[in-house]
């Protein structure tokens, strides 16, 4: 009953997302159109126009789809328990049966959960917009990629990856931040410190190259996007370790303060 | 710890150099309609707060039905129904409440739901925020009621509410619940309305419990006395709770044994003026009077 009550309150987030998703997708199913094609060493070759769309698409789109993701991960991460303190209705939920850790870990799950499928359907999506492309090129070739650079398949999944992780991340630290503030403004809070972070970043590159902080997204090619980055899914799980600690300190802050 | 619903010792809740709860020693009796009497700030919420586990108390012991607040949260909270401030999921419906607050509780009925919904008059199909206050506080009521608790804990019930909600709420938790042999702790400040109500009373003040007995007690024990005469020879007598000199008189508030310290004092060639019973709002305003004494609550407990 618990994990409906979040999907109540965040509904309307997931609801603009799914939209925002099926937009694209209607619009990306309805652009992307092959003219000229051929296959050489066992690759598809597209048409210089598809093929630049393609590398747009393949490029561009972790970082495009990351913005709306990371937007709505910032909003659902007002919502739950750090919302109910603010709303004075924390007395109320807090005094229901439960661990504390119960109510941060559903609210959670469930946004994650949103997060997840959001960003699964349009990855999902993206690589059927190609597949359906390819198929029309050249039925005999099921793996595309474009001249010297990486499969479709994993260039999608690596896609998917950093833009979820980003989006994960971005919900589990505004989310945590709404519970140490007691109020769904700790969003802002969570926002501040993450734009923070970046302008720090920046900062340190300009006076001290020396000092590298991790980019907040997962950086899935080497330079010139044609070859995968070392110990990619190394660092998917290192940063997939790294967001549980927020929801981890949430509990552990709700379950020490005093309602 | 003993057999009493609720047992505190040397409770403490301090929010820096302020001491909300400070060295609290409170005993309620199972079955016992409990009035929780203190002013505004005296520490009646932090306390209720303490009990329900949504505050870690600073040091001292405390016990709800047998089980420790802060280790046994979950058990308690199964057998315990709190009313603390009031203030729901706003969005959510009655019925959404209703449906919401099953799923927590093992004993739940929904028959009970229902009865007290059609009892109370709640428009279940509103939400919450559009509620009045006292159709707000009656879903509070009405969750709590329903769940099947042993113990009821409410803060401040009738706050805000007109005589005829105020009515309507105290018939159904004493003739409904209290009257099951359940226990009924409810704070306040209405004197009168746990005057009408409660078997027992503890009066809190800056953290302390004053004093905590049977109403009855309290009713029968407690005395105004007014003596000709401002240096009497009274001596150390336990039974005195206040002494006030005036202007050629003497005013003695008295804890218990009226008749023997009026005998005591006659004997000594004194003129006893009057001997008057007190009500519980006298009684609560000398109770909790700055600058007094306080009451030992061994005395009358």
């Amino acid at each position: 009953m618990y994990l409906w009550k979040y999907w109540r309150e965040s509904r309307i987030i997931f609801y603009a997302g799914l939209f925002g998703v099926l937009v694209l997708l209607i619009l990306g199913f309805k652009d992307l159109t092959v003219s000229e094609t051929g296959s050489t060493n066992g690759h598809v070759v597209v048409s210089r126009k598809f093929g630049e769309m393609l590398g747009i698409v393949l490029v561009v789109i972790p970082y495009l789809q990351a913005v709306p993701f990371g937007f709505l991960a910032w909003l659902l991460g007002s919502c739950g328990v750090g919302r109910d303190l603010g709303e004075r209705s924390g007395s109320y939920l807090l005094s229901r049966p439960r661990n504390r850790a119960y109510f941060v870990w559903c609210d959670w799950v469930v946004g994650i959960t949103m997060l997840l499928l959001l960003s699964v359907l349009l990855n999902a999506g993206l690589w059927l917009q190609v597949h359906q492309a390819v198929l029309f090129v050249n039925a005999a070739h099921s793996e595309l990629s474009l001249p010297g650079a990486i499969p479709l398949r994993t260039t999608v999944l690596t896609t998917w990856a950093s833009a979820f992780l980003l989006s994960a991340l971005i919900f589990s630290v505004t989310y945590f931040f709404t519970v140490v503030m007691k109020h769904s403004r700790g969003i802002i809070l969570g926002g501040g410190l993450l734009v923070g972070y970046i302008v720090l970043k920046i900062i340190l590159q300009h006076y001290w190259p020396g000092i590298e902080l991790p980019e907040l997204m997962m950086q899935q090619y080497k330079a010139q996007f044609r070859e995968l980055a070392d110990h990619l899914w190394i660092s998917a799980a290192f940063r997939a370790g790294v967001l549980l600690l927020f929801p981890l300190a949430a509990q552990f802050v709700l379950e020490k303060a005093d309602v | 710890m003993s057999d009493f619903v609720i047992h505190t010792q040397c409770l403490k809740k301090h929010f820096g150099q302020t001491r909300a709860v400070d060295g609290l020693d409170m005993h309620v009796p199972r079955g016992a309609i409990y009035g929780f009497l203190g002013r505004n700030g005296a520490g009646k919420t932090t306390t209720i707060r303490l009990l329900a586990g949504l505050a870690h108390p600073t040091s001292g012991e405390m016990r709800v039905l047998g089980l420790d607040p802060k280790t046994e949260r979950i058990p308690m909270l199964e057998r315990t129904g709190f009313v603390i401030e009031r203030m729901l999921i706003p969005w959510m419906t009655a019925n959404d409440l209703v449906r919401f607050n099953r799923g927590f509780y093992p004993r739940w009925s929904d028959a009970l739901a229902k009865k007290y919904a059609e009892v109370l008059e709640v428009p279940m199909k509103q939400k919450f925020r559009r509620l009045s206050t006292g159709n707000q506080t009656k879903l509070c009521l009405l969750l709590a009621l329903s769940q099947g608790a042993e113990l009821l804990m409410l803060d401040e019930p009738t706050a805000g509410l007109d005589p005829v909600v105020t009515d309507q709420l105290l018939r159904v938790l004493v003739d409904d619940f209290a009257n099951e042999g359940r226990t009924l702790f409810l704070s306040s400040h209405h004197l009168s309305e746990v005057e009408r109500v409660a078997d027992w009373i503890g009066i809190i003040d800056e953290g302390k419990l004053l004093l905590e007995a049977r109403l009855d007690d309290v009713r029968a024990g407690f005395r105004r006395v007014r003596v000709i005469g401002e240096n009497l020879p009274v001596g150390q007598r336990s039974e005195i709770f206040k002494t006030k000199i005036g202007e050629g008189t003497t005013e003695y508030i008295l804890r218990a044994d009226a008749e023997d310290f009026v005998a005591h004092l006659q004997q000594q060639g004194a003129t006893v003026l009057d001997v008057s019973p007190m009500n519980l709002s006298e009684i609560f305003l000398e109770v909790v009077g700055k600058g007094e004494a306080h009451v030992p609550v061994e005395v009358l407990a």
